[in-house]
């Protein structure tokens, strides 16, 4: 039994076999043969090791140049390691005892051994793991041929164990197979994190090296709860968590039945509870939850699928299906917020040296107007099919804003032209989330219907923290007196201002840091859907006057360590089976 | 598309002295229009309609620029005439910030994505502090064609 301590970013209780996909997206089932196919599999396993020694043979006679010296030994190692007999005869001893499959057997044994070699301290020595990595790669590759089974085809319940995860993979998850998700890379933040999340399936990321202490068919317990995740189990702690499964359960089912219950707080001050999506099909669920709307529907996965840029046609049929969901209810679109990934980059002759900062998000959109065109235009149409506001990312000034509010009235014009109707009183919005935006929201108020306020970016830009940077990643709290300043200065001018406001980043999921929000004159927030029961419980039980008090203790505090000890008391306070 | 592709420099005027943002709008209509870039007899049209689609919504963009603009059957491809005001100009923004140099561009009719692409090249060289400070400094036509001529070689001024 191994327990491995991560980042919690989905919550829930999953305990299912393992399927391990590395980055080249190999899944090892493991499938049981019959005797009579021993023979078959032991050929195959030795013939994958023939095939891999004569690659790997012409690969370092080829390269006899001098410099290609270390490439050559790295190739004499691989090389010594699959000449090894023991090697072949612990992977044929599997195959013939535990009557299993070529594949299975190969990525069984090496990845043991690879295990071992972590565990030894020395540097030199722990580093050969990726030595046997990749020889289990190339021993997969000649048994697996190039034909890549994925994920999309599963029949058992399984854990995904993984290095790292993108958030397009993990959006074609099924969620009535995947039960659990972990990962050695990966932040709270992160957008793998976060369609885990709006996925419901529970998630454990920032796990460092699980993936070498796991073998595909393990046992393993995944907790969304206390970010814990434990390989082969023993009996005991098996029983103990389908203990905390049946709990989480109930608690859930508890939380169903406020669903349909308003978001008003004891004393009668009443919330908006809207949610945030990435996929249309997403959007059912935010009603099932209780959700009063979209206060964000992201728009990248149209890009992030596909080789081909999407058309206005796609945009609509996107933004439509969503729409038709929630009626009257709003629908806040906001529009392309790429960047900093390879969509934008593969069309540059070299890569932006800090995409973070570079052209990304609207930036990007103002450059690339015909693109920008096709998606305002399927927005602008989808507007006459219910509530839909627009909402632009990343504005970091004045200037940028009015851009993309002329080029919206320049497309308007050509609806007119074209008589396609649209709804010429559309509500236009913006993200504030960079601490630019924050500084002049007095300015930018006067122009906009409504703010969003995007905490993770927010507190990125304000506190120069990569969020998906486990090195730096503990410098990253939305509840740092800097970014509270802030986020209070926009509430401020919003009001003054008398538009909207709401909060759309991860803080307003956090049931920490509800209760601050609301007490600094959030009314609206918009979060992943399946916190919205939790969330909306927080508000059921808490007073408006208890909030106010909340926050201004917390204004008044100087660190974030004593701001978040002090939150995590005031909540646990109201909802203790939460924490 | 180029900045200076659709720049007409003939109809630029450095010295606005001009009472207002409609009338800066109606002097660099006018302006094209002795360029010969209008067709006849359509410069009272135009201004009225730049005018009325100024009052639907500014163009002034902050930081001391505008760019007024419609989409008219009179041209036959994008054409713009740049003003500048050393004095500044009251654009009716939300801002309330004086604007100092204009943009006027028109476009054909039936091509919207001629129109966005100019307006591309627009924002691109407008984003940037230095060409802003540039074109202010501009004091004849020939200054502002030499500024556009190297804007469009070097993306970065």
């Amino acid at each position: 039994m191994e327990i491995k301590k991560g980042i919690a970013v989905s919550p829930g209780i999953s305990i299912a076999r393992s399927l391990i996909i590395d980055s080249e997206d190999y899944r090892i089932p493991r499938r049981q043969i019959k005797p009579s196919q021993r023979m078959i599999e032991i050929q195959r396993a030795r013939n994958a090791f023939k095939d891999a020694i004569g690659e790997l043979t012409r690969f370092e006679s080829a390269t006899d140049k001098p410099e290609g010296g270390k490439i050559k030994d790295i190739f004499a190692v691989h090389l010594r390691f699959l000449h090894d007999r023991s090697l072949r005869k612990k992977i044929t001893d599997m195959i013939h005892s535990d009557l299993v499959t070529a594949e299975y057997a190969v990525s069984t044994v090496l990845r043991e051994i690879a295990s071992h070699f972590t565990k030894v301290k020395d540097a030199y020595i722990s580093e050969r793991a990726a030595d046997i990595y990749d020889i289990e790669r190339r021993l997969l590759t000649q048994l697996l041929g190039r034909k890549r089974e994925n994920v999309e085809h599963l029949k058992n319940e399984v854990v995904i164990v993984a290095r790292e995860l993108s958030p397009t993979r993990t959006a074609g998850f099924d969620r009535k197979f995947v039960k659990g998700i972990a990962s050695d890379a990966g932040g709270r933040t992160s957008h793998a994190a976060i369609v885990a999340r709006s996925l419901g399936i529970p998630a454990v990321v920032a796990l460092e090296d699980l993936t070498e202490c796991t073998s595909v068919g393990d046992l393993v317990i995944v907790d969304g709860n206390r970010a814990i995740v434990i390989v082969n189990p023993d009996e005991q702690t098996i029983r103990q968590y389908e203990e905390y499964s049946k709990e989480f359960t109930e608690l859930e089912h508890r939380l169903d039945a406020i669903r349909q219950k308003p978001a008003v707080t004891r004393d009668g001050v009443e919330i908006t509870l809207l949610g945030n999506i990435e996929f249309p099909n997403e959007a059912e669920v935010v009603l099932e939850k209780g959700g009063a709307g979209i206060g964000l529907y992201r728009t990248e996965f149209l890009y992030l699928n596909t080789q081909t840029e999407p058309t206005e046609q796609d945009h609509y049929e996107a933004y439509a299906e969503t729409v038709r969901v929630f009626a009257d209810k709003p629908v806040v679109i906001r529009t392309l917020d790429l960047g900093a990934d390879k969509y934008t980059q593969r069309k540059r002759f070299a890569p932006e040296p800090n995409p973070f900062l570079g052209l990304r998000s609207i930036r990007f959109c103002l450059q690339n107007l015909m693109l920008f065109k096709r998606q305002l235009r399927a927005i602008l149409r989808v507007s006459v099919l219910g509530d839909v506001k627009i909402m632009f990312p990343l504005i970091t000034n004045r200037h940028e804003l009015m851009q993309a509010k002329m080029i919206l009235h320049d497309v308007m014009e050509d609806l007119d032209e074209e008589s396609i109707p649209y709804n010429r009183d559309m509500q236009v919005g913006i993200m504030v989330e960079t601490p630019s935006a924050a500084l002049t929201a007095h300015s930018l108020a006067r122009d906009v219907d409504f703010f969003s306020i995007g905490t993770n970016d927010l507190t990125q830009y304000t506190l120069a923290v990569d969020r998906g940077n486990e090195l730096v990643s503990m410098l990253y709290s939305t509840v740092d007196p800097a970014v509270l300043r802030l986020i209070r200065t926009v509430i401020q001018d919003a009001h003054k201002a008398q538009i909207d406001l709401s909060v759309c980043g991860e803080m307003a999921s956090e049931p920490e840091y509800i209760m601050l929000l609301m007490g600094m004159g959030v009314r609206t927030i918009s979060i992943t859907s399946p916190m919205i029961p939790e969330i909306k419980q927080i508000i059921r039980s808490v007073t408006m006057e208890y909030c106010n008090n909340v926050a201004r203790k917390v204004l008044g505090m100087d660190s974030e360590r004593q701001i978040s000890a002090y939150l995590r008391d005031a909540a646990r306070k109201i909802l203790p089976e939460a924490f | 598309m180029k900045f200076r592709d659709f720049v007409c420099f003939e109809a630029t005027i450095t010295d606005l002295q001009a009472n207002g943002r409609d009338d800066v709008i109606t002097q660099l209509v006018s302006s094209l229009d002795k360029a010969g870039k209008l067709e006849e007899g359509k410069c009272r049209e135009i201004t009225k309609e730049v005018i009325k689609r100024e009052n639907e919504a500014s163009t002034g963009l902050g930081k001391g620029v505008a760019v007024p603009h419609i989409k008219h059957k009179a041209v036959k491809s994008v054409i713009a005439s740049i003003g500048q005001s050393s004095t500044g100009i009251d654009f009716f923004a939300l801002d309330k910030q004086p604007v100092y140099s204009v943009i006027l561009l028109i476009s054909p009719a039936d091509d919207p994505d001629e129109h966005l692409q100019a307006m591309e090249s627009i924002f691109k060289h407008l984003q940037q502090e230095r060409f802003r400070k540039f074109l202010r400094q501009c004091r004849s036509a020939k200054q502002v064609e030499e500024l556009l001529t190297e804007a469009d070689e070097d993306p970065s001024l």
